[in-house]
């Protein structure tokens, strides 16, 4: 199957924000990496993962957002999530991934808390 | 009167959304609500992936079979396997998210755990294939009252 994720990647206020649009599952393991890899590879830096597109998420896609999250504190980055649909947001608190890495309701919101 | 609907899905990653979306279909003509609807599918679509992932071992060759019983104010998901690996039980404990992000643990360990969490009731049951897991998820209208 052709995974249905598309991945998109910009620059706000000293943050680098990953854009996740459709489908966030284990198939997207690699692509994310690499991206979360080119932007980390400078020094530590912020990274903002924004799901505010991605309409489909299973715990195979929170393990890929897990390791993120273990290279981030392996090499001094912080990481913070946004734009979680209610639903997936309760099954974030369910495995309590939000209690481990930051998460807000908008890249607003994300960004507003490093001010 | 109760109605049945079966489906037959490969064991490739994917193809779990078309169980997934059936289900809320269901799920919608049934009368549920947007949330419960959301529950339903993720419980659905984590099924459908735990079977493949551990029930199938990603054989491609095997096959997921899924079944929706509407009875009422009931709605009965069962996922069946090929049994690759073994019979499977319902003992899960939670994910420790903050020992996989220290990589004390590998990341995952969630689909079953998330599963419990959403649906009224969910265990493995006698597969009717004969051989197999087969996991069934019960589902009413309205969440059942947890006292």
């Amino acid at each position: 199957m052709t995974s249905a994720l598309r991945i998109e990647q910009r620059d706000a206020s000293a943050v680098a924000v990953i854009e996740l649009h459709g489908d966030v599952t284990g198939d997207g393991e690699d692509p994310i990496a690499e991206v979360f890899s080119s932007v980390t590879s400078d020094g530590p830096a912020t990274v903002l993962i924004d799901l505010a597109d991605a309409h489909y998420i299973n715990t195979s896609g929170i393990s890929v957002l897990i390791r993120l999250a273990m290279e981030a504190k392996k090499d001094g980055h912080r990481l913070l999530v946004s734009g979680t649909s209610p639903h997936y947001k309760k099954v974030f608190d369910l495995v309590r991934f939000s209690s481990f890495v930051s998460m807000y309701d908008t890249e607003q919101e994300a960004l507003a808390s490093l001010e | 009167m109760v109605r049945t609907i079966e489906l037959k899905i490969p064991s490739e990653s994917g193809f779990e959304k078309v169980a997934m979306n059936l289900a809320g279909d269901c799920a919608a003509m049934m009368g549920m609500t947007g949330e419960r609807i959301a529950d339903v599918k993720t419980a659905v679509s984590e099924a459908c992936i735990n079977a493949m992932e551990h029930g199938n071992l990603h054989d491609v060759s095997t096959k997921i079979y899924v079944t929706m019983t509407i009875d009422q104010d009931r709605l009965a998901i069962d996922v069946a396997d090929e049994g690759r690996s073994g019979v499977a039980t319902i003992d899960v404990d939670a994910p420790d998210v903050g020992a996989q992000i220290d990589g004390l643990e590998a990341p995952g360990g969630m689909g079953l755990f998330v599963i419990k969490a959403l649906v009224d009731e969910a265990d493995f049951v006698p597969p009717e294939l004969g051989r197999g897991n087969q996991f069934r998820m019960v589902i009413h209208v309205n969440p059942k009252d947890p006292s």
